[in-house]
């Protein structure tokens, strides 16, 4: 599997820089980071990653709403999101199915096995990373 | 470790020596300053518990006196609620620091802890010597991961000895660390204790860290490097694990370092967003409707569940997550939730400041094979399943300290409030005080002249109210049958997985909740026969409507509106029978279950019974638990079916 671009959108430093670190050194992939959804939504669209990785709680405009802005943008309504969010329901990920995400990742997640999941969420075949 | 505690109340005094007994300290009671005073002259103590009002001598000139002889070990003064004066004199005559009465346990335990660590410059750490590890604040002592069971004195002997590295004690300079007067056995005992504990630390693979100076007595065994003493400065993981010469680093192990780098990175930070948190609960304590502070304390705290999550931190994050869940604005904290809340922010602080390798984290597996299966991306907390009203109070009551915190630990992830009892006299002293939701019991008890089943005598009779889970390793019909017999809820045999007792908990717990729900009504012409019904269910939530004849039966019946009816067969003016054909005549009565009691238990008798539309018997005389047990499986099968 050819190395992945990863944005990640969290308004949070600290977890931007664990996942960074993860998703670099567990599976090798490129990852760009984002503190907002604004700034989240500029860099999808210059940078077309293969995956967004977006926080859903964050200040301004939060998760489900950049998600909206993105699939509203013909630039970056085909790259694949996957939520990061604490608060997961039964219903909220109904809804979330609805929107099009395809994956949500319930925070605590484990650092180590990040890079695993979100391959799983896309379909990516993990065996051949390394 | 060896404390004095001053304090002339007895129940106050009684109560801490034994909290603080049952946490692995020594302690030596005095009930007067001049007392105090003398002892804290004579003999060695790591840390006194002083209190302000004392007969004799006040504990404020007791502290003056100390400090003017050059005593240099740490003071903690215990004062009254509202004397602020007490306190600037108390820190003024030279007090380490006080705690407010009433007191919480466990911040006084942690402030001993963190005074401890101050004046020793270790004790309250994790201690790592070669391969050995050992936790003051969970009393959990392992090799080389392997977990060692030591009694509390042996516990006690190894603490002394890490916490000295380079001191040699005698047997009796030992005994006086560590035994206290009263007990004062001879000076064989500490041999044998050493020699218990090093053959526990023999079976389990250990050098021997107890090292025998002829002549002298022993010390702890020197190590090149010398032992090194958790939170050191630099290399923290090294101490624990040496690095392998592993020439192949893979991607799994340098995605690790990297992430304890980030934490090394990010800590000091986390610590003031925990630290900012306590501030605003504290705040929204003192003031609970202010929607700003709680606002605040909720960001805070949404922030610190990302923040210590992406660690892999998962007992902190949902601690921190059901502390944010507290603060959500439809329904405000209560101040016992504020409580708990700023009590697990403490507690977290405290096992953060030891974390210096994400190794360390609890319920961390140590090492991930890179072929483990991933989780699943969307994978619902399975704690749900778990959920209770409210934050129930569960003591936990074995002599097994580590399991008792093991389930603690996982206990306290679903909000619940948690105590551990290491024997039966620490168990009833805190059942006094504050009568938990539900008890969970261990049989046995081998340092003890006693086992679990008589407390459980004594619950059954003096707090029937609270729900007994009976769990042991014992594996015999009669002790099953007494435990039914004595009203024990739950008979969980070990070895039992941790997610299982807690299911057991909740699904107890859930009944006692639903179960205060049901209604009884009971028809008896024999007064003392019914008023032991009444009180055998009473005791177990059911309310009980009872009847002595029939006159008023119909409109009681009606006006009540029972889940069960239990009828005596034998009844004046119109019988059991006739009553029995009434009820099931109305179509509106035709479900209600009822239970007939009778002392005609021939086959014409009962068949008579049930053609009358009973649907079940109970032959007398009555025996508690035969009709506790029939009346409660029939209500729990009219309720709906459990999660």
């Amino acid at each position: 599997m050819s190395s992945k671009r990863v944005l990640v959108i969290d308004d949070e430093e600290v977890v931007q820089e664990v996942i960074q670190g993860c998703l670099e050194d567990v599976a090798g992939w490129e990852t760009l980071l984002a503190s907002s959804g604004r700034e989240g939504l500029q860099s999808a669209a210059a940078e077309q990653p293969d995956v967004i990785l977006l926080d859903v709680s964050m200040p301004d405009m939060d998760g489900v709403e950049t998600f909206h802005h993105l699939m509203d943008n013909a630039t970056t309504c085909t790259i694949p999101v996957i939520l990061l969010t604490a608060k997961i329901q039964p219903a909220d990920q109904a809804r979330f199915a609805e929107l099009g995400i395809v994956g949500v990742i319930a925070k605590p997640f484990d650092p180590m096995t990040l890079a695993e999941q979100v391959a799983e969420a896309l379909g990516w075949n993990w065996e051949t990373i390394d | 470790m060896k404390i004095l505690l001053v304090e002339d109340d007895e129940s106050t005094g009684l109560s801490l020596v034994e909290t603080l007994s049952a946490h692995q300290y020594v302690v030596n009671l005095a009930n007067n300053g001049e007392t105090g005073l003398t002892l804290a002259q004579e003999a060695d103590y790591d840390l006194i518990l002083l209190d302000v009002i004392l007969p004799k001598l006040d504990g404020i000139t007791v502290c003056q006196r100390l400090r003017e002889q050059g005593y240099s070990r740490p003071i903690l003064l215990l004062t009254a609620k509202d004397s602020m004066n007490d306190r600037v004199l108390g820190l003024d005559a030279g007090a380490d620091d006080y705690v407010v009465k009433p007191f919480d346990l466990p911040e006084l335990l942690a402030r001993i802890r963190a005074l401890l660590r101050r004046s020793q410059g270790s004790a309250g750490s994790v201690i790592v010597w070669e391969q050995l590890r050992f936790d003051p604040s969970t009393s959990e002592v392992t090799y080389n991961g392997k977990t060692l069971h030591l009694t509390p004195k042996e516990f006690c002997v190894l603490e002394l000895f890490l916490c000295n590295p380079k001191r040699i004690f005698s047997r009796s300079a030992i005994l006086d660390r560590l035994w206290d007067f009263a007990d004062s056995p001879g000076e064989e005992t500490v041999s044998s204790h050493i020699y218990s504990l090093r053959q526990k630390l023999k079976a389990v693979g250990s050098i021997d860290p107890i090292e025998t100076v002829h002549g002298l007595g022993y010390r702890l065994r020197a190590l090149t490097p010398e032992p090194s003493i958790a939170p050191p400065e630099e290399s923290p993981v090294a101490s624990i694990e040496p690095a392998p010469p592993d020439p192949q680093i893979t991607r799994q192990q340098r995605a690790e370092e990297r992430l304890n780098r980030s934490w090394e990175k990010f800590k000091p930070k986390l610590a003031a967003q925990m630290a900012e948190l306590e501030v605003q609960l504290q705040a929204l304590f003192a003031a609970p409707r202010s929607t700003e502070t709680r606002q605040r304390a909720e960001q805070m705290a949404h922030k610190l569940v990302g923040a210590v999550g992406v660690f892999g931190w998962k007992a902190g994050a949902n601690l921190l997550r059901q502390i944010e869940n507290q603060l959500q604005p439809d329904s405000p904290p209560t101040s016992q939730q504020l409580e708990w809340a700023i009590q697990q922010v403490q507690q977290i602080q405290q096992q953060m400041s030891q974390i210096h390798s994400l190794e360390q984290l609890p319920s961390q597996t140590p090492s991930r094979p890179a072929a483990s299966p991933p989780a699943r991306p969307i994978a619902l907390s399975p704690l749900s399943s778990f959920s209770l009203q409210g934050t129930p109070l569960i003591l936990i009551v074995d002599d097994d300290l580590l399991l008792a915190e093991q389930i603690r630990m996982e206990a306290i992830l679903l909000g619940w409030r948690v105590e551990v009892a290491t024997d039966l006299t620490v168990a009833r002293a805190m059942i006094r005080k504050t009568p938990p939701d539900a008890i969970v019991l261990d049989l046995n008890f081998p340092a003890s002249q006693e086992d679990g089943l008589a407390l459980l005598r004594e619950l059954t009779i003096k707090l029937p109210q609270i729900p007994v889970l009976v769990f042991t390793a014992r594996e015999s019909l009669p002790d099953r049958v007494e435990v039914v017999r004595l009203g024990g809820c739950a008979f969980l045999h070990k070895p039992i997985t941790i997610p299982k007792i807690l299911q057991t908990i909740v699904d107890v717990l859930h009944q006692n909740q639903r179960l205060s729900a049901n209604r009884v009504m009971a028809v008896n012409p024999d007064l003392s026969s019914l008023s032991d019904m009444t009180q055998w269910l009473q005791s177990r939530n059911v309310e009980v409507t009872s009847l002595e004849t029939t006159q008023q039966f119909w409109e009681v019946l009606t006006t009540v509106s029972p889940d069960l009816l239990i009828l005596d067969w034998d009844l004046p003016t119109f019988s059991g029978v006739e009553l029995c054909q009434v009820v099931r005549h109305d179509p509106q009565w035709q479900t209600l279950p009822i239970l007939v009691i009778t002392e005609h238990t021939d086959r014409d008798s009962i068949q008579q019974v049930f053609a009358a539309g009973a649907n079940d018997f109970i032959a007398k005389p009555m025996v508690e638990a035969d009709l506790v047990t029939r009346i409660i499986s029939r209500l729990e099968g009219m309720r709906p079916t459990r999660l």
